[in-house]
């Protein structure tokens, strides 16, 4: 997949690790925990306890660094572009540091921009890790459990756990069929990446037309394929895998709780110690 | 025409799926020629081909057409696409114009030409896959039957005035007599248009009536290359290769291996068949 | 060969089979034009016919994913209209390996249909490792099947079928895309299953070879039947067949030929084994 070797998130690596083999429900449970105590947290010790965290987590389930850091190349410009926004842009007033023009770069929103990138990066990471180490098919089986009980209030918990299988199930399909496409119409002369950007734009058309009615071909056939099978939605529906919340989940569980509330502490409390 | 030297592609590098698709190729095909790429699948076919017209550029070694490095400086990349026409297996998924004519002469108007040109080229391009342009030009390519499609697709590549064709599996999915159709297209082209053809298939019998060159490919390396004939006379190697043998010259080495002196390099049936009658002669006078 | 197939009750009857596309704006062209078949239990039959004819139309209606316009399908001698017992009898593979397969672990994909049948846990874990391990797959159970060769995508999807425990399985040109050694380990794995298991197999194809080797061939054009027999009387009809797209295997060409020159070939002789048999003891 020459166009997309880039895309390290949504990559699930199959490795056997103690991280692995948790439960798909403490996963995601863990990683929401994460994603608001990262929202929560006002202090850069705070940070610092969550990447500590973080990184423990990928050591244990094995991924190597390298390759988790390329998974956030494609950020880079993102990231560039909120702290710039930050630096030129944010609260008037505190200790300038340099002047350029009219534009003031103070301490305080430079601390702020390097917080808020921090913060972005980590928002990053802790979601490409669980997708590398929690199996497409556990993720969804995970989700429709949590969501089973809002069945009630009408979420339709099964009906979007298999859109979710089947969106996951295709990505590597639509994506290899995305750049053979590419190549075929670049081989009748097509340029993706010249020109500007309306150009490049009116060049998506021979790319996209194909891929959207390949796309509802093929779900078309998966519907019938499905129907075969006897699929008539999640009534009546049982499932091979059940899972299993174990001791291992509980002391993952209670790990990042502990870590999600000393990250939440203030550092004057530590002081205080 | 087209040269690779030492051709090894890497695809993946640095992440956890990294794989070698191609490792030392060193081959030429010379104008005119016929040539058959078969192996098994993920024997690396494709990405050699892709390298032929520089949709992929080699991990190292070179690919030079008429002697010239195609990823060389000041080396147009439109023109040699122009030049090496490539189909990707199930072609028709390329189309996407409201009509035949117009998906036809997409690949002419990236070349530059004007309207006119472009679709007078579209019109020739259909004439010589069998579809005639008042008739096929202004409907829709999605209303086609499969194996108009296929034809309709392989007129785009048509439509660029390629000296070279390269089709991948041109014949996949059609029923006897759209396969027929499509290998008799492709053996005109050959005759007719003087067009250097390069076929990747997996049907031993369709190299077997079109090919006079096969190069084998087995995990990424180069593993053959020679007549066609010669080629199939290596039995052991091919089957070793996950490959097979077209239906009539497997039927000969069984008759050799069972005693029967029937010559074993025969490709089509009605070679079989002369080769099976004098073979048969023979045993008869040596029983007389 | 088998006996014919009117000594048993037949596992599917096809009677006076209609099926009309409903088509955009104007009548649609009927895809089945009058349809009568009989399906036996452990049959190998095969259907061909030019791109177009029906075949895959035909397939359709044999587990109820389309009914028919009119006239009536039946299987094990029941109305399959809700269509339920119908798709857990008749199994069926289509060509498309990578549109079928729905999850994105391969025994989480075979699973799928018994799942559906509501099935308890320790039950389907059961027949889903039976069913990898027929189709030889144990070793990739927890691949996800984008990895998988082709061959070994339609295994996956054929354990999937098995794992339901059908009476009949219907392969809808599902080696059409498949190379040589994906075609052989498909084929083998369903002509097994039909002699060991006694599974009724239906062989949609555009392969003469495929269809050389079943019990008997059907042959479409137009949504009609029109010729049928074994593949021996089926292939004798060479001029026939080519007015219908189709033409007889190559080793049959080949041993005609061989018969008009005084060579005695005996007309069963469609594959190359006993063509060499025949060669060999010829005078």
């Amino acid at each position: 997949m020459e166009f997309f070797r880039g895309l390290v998130l949504g990559q699930y690596v199959p490795v056997d690790s103690a991280i692995h083999r948790l439960d798909p429900r403490t996963k995601i449970l863990a990683t929401l925990l994460l994603l608001t105590v990262m929202f929560a947290v006002r202090e850069f010790a705070g940070l610092a306890i969550l990447t500590v965290l973080l990184v423990a987590v990928a050591l244990a389930a094995r991924i190597a660094p390298a390759y988790l850091l390329r998974g956030l190349r494609p950020l880079f410009w993102l990231l560039v572009f909120a702290v710039v926004l930050q630096v030129f842009f944010g609260e008037p007033g505190g200790h300038p540091m340099f002047r350029w023009g009219p534009v003031v770069v103070t301490r305080e929103n430079l601390a702020q921009a390097a917080f808020y990138g921090w913060r972005l990066l980590l928002l990053v990471l802790s979601t490409t890790v669980m997708t590398l180490v929690t199996s497409p098919m556990e993720f969804t089986d995970g989700l429709e459990r949590l969501l089973r009980p809002f069945q009630r209030v009408g979420v339709p918990a099964h009906d979007l756990a298999m859109m979710m299988t089947i969106a996951l199930r295709f990505i590597p399909t639509l994506l290899e069929e995305a750049e053979k496409i590419m190549k075929a119409q670049m081989a009748r002369g097509a340029e993706f990446t010249r020109g500007s950007l309306p150009t490049r734009a009116r060049a998506l058309t021979p790319l996209l037309v194909p891929l959207f009615v390949g796309a509802f071909r093929r779900a078309d056939a998966l519907a019938v394929a499905m129907e075969a099978r006897c699929y008539r939605g999640g009534e009546h529906r049982t499932r091979m895998h059940v899972l299993r919340f174990g001791p291992q989940d509980l002391v993952a569980v209670t790990v990042v709780a502990a870590a999600a509330a000393f990250a939440l502490i203030p550092p004057a409390a530590w002081r205080g110690h | 025409m087209i040269r690779c030297e030492h051709l090894t592609y890497v695809y993946g590098r640095g992440t956890p799926f990294e794989a070698t698709a191609l490792t030392d190729v060193s081959l030429a095909i010379s104008t005119g020629e016929v040539v058959g790429i078969i192996g098994a699948t993920g024997s690396g076919k494709s990405t050699l081909v892709q390298h032929f017209n520089g949709l992929l550029r080699p991990t190292s070694g070179r690919v030079l057409l008429d002697d010239v490095d195609i990823h060389g400086p000041r080396v147009d990349r439109r023109r040699i696409r122009q030049q090496i026409g490539l189909l990707f297996q199930d072609p028709e998924q390329q189309l996407f114009e409201e009509t035949v004519v117009a998906d036809v002469a997409f690949g002419p108007r990236n070349l530059g030409l004007s309207d006119d040109d472009a679709r007078a080229r579209a019109r020739r391009a259909l004439e010589l896959v069998g579809l005639p342009p008042d008739r096929f030009g202004p409907r829709s390519p999605f209303e086609l039957s499969g194996g108009e499609m296929r034809r309709a697709a392989i007129a785009g590549v048509l439509a660029m005035e390629p000296r070279m064709l390269i089709l991948d599996e041109p014949a996949a999915g059609l029923d006897p007599q759209g396969r027929r159709d499509i290998l008799e297209h492709v053996r005109r082209l050959h005759r007719d248009g003087a067009l250097t053809i390069v076929l990747i298939t997996h049907s031993m019998d369709a190299v077997a009536q079109l090919c006079e060159r096969l190069l084998v490919l087995d995990q990424g390396r180069l593993v053959a290359d020679g007549p066609t004939r010669a080629v199939f006379a290596d039995l052991s190697r091919l089957t070793a290769l996950g490959l097979g043998l077209p239906q009539v010259t497997l039927l000969a080495r069984r008759l050799g291996e069972r005693g029967l002196p029937v010559r074993r390099d025969v490709l089509t049936i009605e070679e079989a068949r002369v080769a099976i009658l004098e073979a048969l002669a023979v045993r008869g006078r040596g029983v007389l | 060969m088998r006996a014919a197939p009117s000594t048993v009750s037949p596992l599917i009857t096809v009677r006076d089979v209609h099926f009309v596309y409903p088509a955009g704006g104007g009548v649609g062209t009927p895809a089945l034009a009058g349809l009568d078949l009989d399906i036996a239990p452990g049959e190998c039959l095969a259907i061909i016919g030019g791109n177009g004819s029906g075949k895959s139309t035909l397939a359709k209606h044999l587990n109820a994913l389309l009914l028919p316009t009119a006239g009536e399908v039946r299987v094990d001698g029941r109305d399959p209209e809700g269509a339920w017992l119908a798709r857990q009898r008749v199994g069926m593979v289509f060509e498309h390996p990578d549109n079928q397969i729905v999850a994105a672990i391969v025994e989480e994909d075979v699973a799928f249909g018994c799942e559906n049948l509501g099935l308890p846990s320790a039950e389907i874990r059961a027949r889903v490792d039976r069913a990898l391990r027929v189709v030889g797959l144990e070793q990739l159970r927890r691949h996800p099947p984008h990895q998988l060769s082709g061959g070994q995508k339609q295994r996956v999807a054929i354990a999937g079928v098995l794992a339901m425990r059908p009476r009949c399985l219907v392969l809808d040109e599902a080696t059409s895309m498949l190379d040589p050694l994906g075609q052989q380990e498909v084929m083998e794995i369903a002509f097994r299953l039909c002699r060991d298991e006694s599974l009724a197999l239906v062989l949609i194809t555009h392969a003469m070879e495929e269809a050389a080797r079943a019990d008997r061939i059907v042959v479409l054009a137009q949504g009609r039947i029109v010729l049928q027999g074994s593949p021996a009387e089926v292939f004798a009809r060479e001029d026939e067949l080519r007015r219908l797209r189709l033409e007889p295997p190559e080793l049959v060409r080949l041993g005609r030929a061989l018969a008009r020159d005084g060579v005695a070939v005996p007309p069963g002789a469609l594959t190359i084994d006993p063509l060499v048999e025949a060669l060999i003891a010829g005078p």
